[in-house]
């Protein structure tokens, strides 16, 4: 009888067990997705934005005698942050620097070319310009919202997988804190213009 | 002893002046059954209500929520984030398809923003959000025609939006999922305990196919389990309540 009650015991602490395992598991894997699933949101909105360049460059081509280092630049900034790309389920916080600074590159390249614009009054008259300009408002804007959500749900994941009793199991599944954005970075609002 | 405490006790206080000066930041709107809220009231008593039947039959036959929100004075706040946090946190526009709109206005600063979900984004793009802002909204509340406006942008919207979503609402069901994990929960108990009966002899609970920790913990293939809850669905018998939508931050904004 006595064995019996062991038993039951130790089936029921197995169970517990398990199902908290599971529990664990479970919500780590969903919470990864999502760290997964906004930083293809993120990528995107970058991709958005880059997408937008060349048609920029064109339009503002067509004006004459535009100041060319400030195209050059632009193109050049953009081909860098095209280039540096991160592979989603290894974020580390190198690679995301690294990241931040090529578009951060573009940023301040376009805002410089947006504020140099402002002195060809054909350019500030034209449609096709002001509606790419508003174009890449809203893209800067996308780009802030999916950085946003980018780094809350990592604050989830990296909330679950360093607190207890998750954390017990977190390490032994191979889940480990992941990397965030810098909060403060806003060099697309205050581009420094030298001539 | 006493200078520890009184340490405290300034510590604490300093943490209170703390918590009231970010407690400032200016709370989002409640939202009631309306989809017009004009807080700086400068909207004449019966074009709110135009307004307001406007979005509810739109909302009726297309499933496409729009919200107007007139504030007094933005104090401070950053329009963008702020007219964003409300859109958020109203969940306007439908859950799956995104597919909500926010006009914001502040009186007092002479902005506006308007956010698009990423639902009507393909037929509102940015360009042309602004180009609403820029030559309908602008001009009219320039000339403080502020209804008009308002009403000849809806106007726009519903053309620009015209056949691309249909009225009649999908929910789907989110609880299933509890339920079968109730009932397998139930299946494996019973299972364990009609094992231990019948087996005298020591058995393991592992299945081929399984995934298997050293520990031998034992893994459900497939997900779900404890995941997000349902909500967000209409109760046709009451008023109205937006559908949970999200907003990206696309969209445009100006000043009048």
């Amino acid at each position: 009888m006595k064995n019996l009650t062991w038993s039951v015991g130790l089936i029921v602490a197995g169970l517990i067990l398990l199902f908290g395992g599971c529990n664990t598991y479970n919500s780590l894997v969903n919470l990864d997705e999502d760290v997964e699933n906004e930083w293809g949101k993120v990528q995107s909105a970058y991709q958005r934005r880059a997408d937008l360049i060349p048609n920029l460059v064109n339009t503002v081509k067509g004006v004459a005698n535009f100041e060319q280092t400030t195209l050059t630049q632009v193109v050049e900034a953009r081909a860098k942050a095209t280039s540096t790309t991160i592979d989603p389920s290894n974020i580390t916080p190198e690679s995301l620097k690294e990241f931040q600074q090529a578009q951060q590159g573009l940023s301040s390249s376009i805002g410089r070319l947006l504020m140099v614009s402002e002195n060809y009054p054909e350019l500030k008259a034209s449609n096709n310009f002001l509606e790419l300009q508003a174009q890449l408002e809203g893209t800067e804007n996308r780009i802030k919202v999916s950085r946003d959500n980018f780094n809350d749900v990592v604050t989830t994941y990296n909330k679950k997988v360093r607190r207890f009793p998750a954390s017990l199991f977190a390490g032994i599944m191979g889940f480990s804190k992941r990397a965030q954005f810098e909060a403060a970075d806003n060099a697309q609002d205050a581009p420094t213009v030298t001539f | 002893m006493f200078q520890f405490s009184f340490k405290r006790f300034l510590l604490l206080h300093l943490f209170i002046i703390i918590g009231v000066y970010y407690g400032n930041a200016k709370e989002i709107p409640t939202k009631s059954t309306l989809q017009v809220y004009d807080y700086a009231a400068i909207l004449k008593p019966n074009e709110l209500e135009i307004l307001q039947k406007a979005l509810k039959d739109w909302q009726d036959s297309t499933s496409i929520e729009m919200a107007v929100v007139i504030d007094k004075s933005l104090e401070d706040e950053d329009i963008f984030e702020y007219s964003l946090k409300i859109a958020q946190s109203w969940g306007i526009g439908d859950k799956s398809t995104n597919n909500g709109i926010l006009l914001y206005i502040s009186a007092v600063d002479k902005k506006i923003f308007m956010h698009i979900g990423p639902g009507l984004q393909g037929v509102i793009p940015d360009a042309l959000g602004k180009r609403i802002i820029e030559n309908i909204l602008k001009p009219a509340f320039r000339e403080q025609k502020y209804g008009e406006g308002i009403a000849s942008a809806i106007l726009t919207l519903q053309q620009l939006a015209a056949g691309t979503y249909q009225g009649g609402k999908n929910e789907g069901v989110d609880g299933a999922y509890g339920f079968f994990f109730l009932l397998f929960i139930l299946i494996f108990v019973i299972s364990v305990f009609f094992l231990y009966r019948s087996a005298s002899r020591s058995h393991t609970y592992s299945r081929s196919g399984d995934y298997h920790s050293p520990g031998g913990i034992l893994f459900f293939p497939g997900g779900g389990f404890g995941s997000g809850s349902g909500g967000g669905y209409d109760n046709d018998s009451g008023g109205f309540d937006f559908g949970g939508g999200g907003f990206d931050g696309g969209g445009a904004g100006g000043d009048w």
